[in-house]
């Protein structure tokens, strides 16, 4: 089974506006005013209006969050917001999975963060939320792997891999530092 | 070792390394995460009966013999391609097989069932999905094996297949019913 079956398998709560919306014809709309069959002062109107239009939509973007666009929850304050982002952007969404909880559309995304919003308002600790999940998930919904048996080789591989390929590059330069000093003896051929 | 052969020492290596790579991949699903519940107590839960509310179904009523939970639910379009093979072997297993309808209207799930057939002994609806979460599930269909003790011995990802169900669950059943005596 591969990830989009499975994601195509969870309902979608996007998936109906997005149809509704292309029959409605948006597209078109918006592609109207730039057609070059407009008179020139209509067009720079039109086209200024639509840069407004571009400018105001990525401000929005830029201001809001992913999770508050999807369900807004009732935060205390803005500390308490911002740990909640902080901490679903640390876990991995198990439906799709390049997504983080925070960002996800995922039907169990959403459940996932409610359950994370009442564990936060039951007084529990980041780590006791990873726990839980942890728990039910594996340690597969942590993007950071916790040092373990199983990960050693996770952690240590990529810097001991680092350090034996940098002895093996100074123990060559070293090599050949040595018969170029003394080239003109050398007649073994070995010239590497 | 004369020093011109590490070049192409080094490249067979890695030749090998890629080989094993594409091979793992091909052979790998990267949506299998094995469950860290097998081995250890199903959830406590309280659910009820699918379109029948007042009658509950809790853990404690399960207890005393092996039994398989297989997650399901209407709008779920691999639980359709494994319907036939639960219609196929739900008599087979030799185990009771209970379906959790997930996250569905117990409307659609009773009209799915009586229009492809109900391979259920009994059927529990978690309607909202909070027990399945304690259930750690991610993707229907999935399917447990609870032994008499009430501890998960086995869970399948993804639709059952006549191939899953001959080579992992009739042994883990097997050995399920098998420590019961």
């Amino acid at each position: 089974m591969t990830a989009i079956e499975r994601f195509l398998a969870l309902p979608s709560p996007l998936a109906g506006e997005g149809a509704r919306r292309a029959d409605e014809g948006d597209c078109d709309r918006l592609r109207s005013p730039l057609t070059p069959t407009l008179s020139p002062q209509g067009r720079g109107r039109k086209a200024r209006s639509i840069w407004y239009f571009l400018i105001a939509g990525l401000l929005i973007f830029a201001v809001a969050s992913p999770a508050l666009a999807i369900d807004p929850l009732p935060f205390k304050n803005d500390a308490q917001r911002e740990r909640f982002q902080h901490l679903t952007s640390q876990l991995r969404c198990m439906v799709c999975q390049n997504e983080s909880l925070d960002a996800s559309n995922a039907d169990l995304a959403k459940d996932l963060r409610h359950q994370i919003f009442e564990m936060m308002q039951q007084g529990k600790t980041d780590q006791q939320i990873k726990q839980y999940l942890v728990a039910r998930y594996s340690d597969f919904v942590l993007y950071d792997p916790p040092l373990k048996a199983s990960t050693v080789a996770l952690w240590f591989a990529p810097p001991a891999l680092v350090l034996a390929g940098g002895i093996v590059v100074f123990v060559l330069l070293r090599k050949r530092a040595k018969p170029a000093a003394q080239i003109a003896t050398n007649e073994a051929g070995d010239d590497w | 070792m004369n020093a011109r052969l590490v070049p192409f020492v080094v490249f067979a290596l890695l030749v090998v390394l890629f080989g094993v790579g594409i091979v793992w991949n091909e052979h790998h699903d990267p949506n299998y995460v094995p469950s860290p519940l097998i081995g250890k107590a199903a959830p406590a839960f309280d659910l009820p009966r699918l379109g029948d509310t007042a009658q509950r179904v809790r853990k404690t009523d399960l207890l005393g013999k092996p039994y398989l939970i297989n997650v399901f639910a209407s709008w779920c379009f691999a639980c359709g391609d494994e319907h036939p093979i639960l219609m196929e072997y739900a008599s087979k297993f030799g185990v009771p097989l209970i379906g959790y309808d997930y996250k569905d209207k117990p409307a659609d799930a009773k009209l799915w069932l009586s229009q492809h057939g109900n391979p259920y002994r009994q059927v529990i609806a978690d309607e909202s999905g909070a027990t399945a979460i304690d259930f750690g599930v991610y993707g229907a269909p999935e399917t447990f094996l609870v032994d008499a003790q009430g501890v998960i011995r086995y869970k399948h990802i993804g639709p059952l297949t006549a191939d899953v169900i001959a080579q992992e669950l009739e042994p883990a059943i097997k050995a399920a019913q098998s420590d019961k005596q």
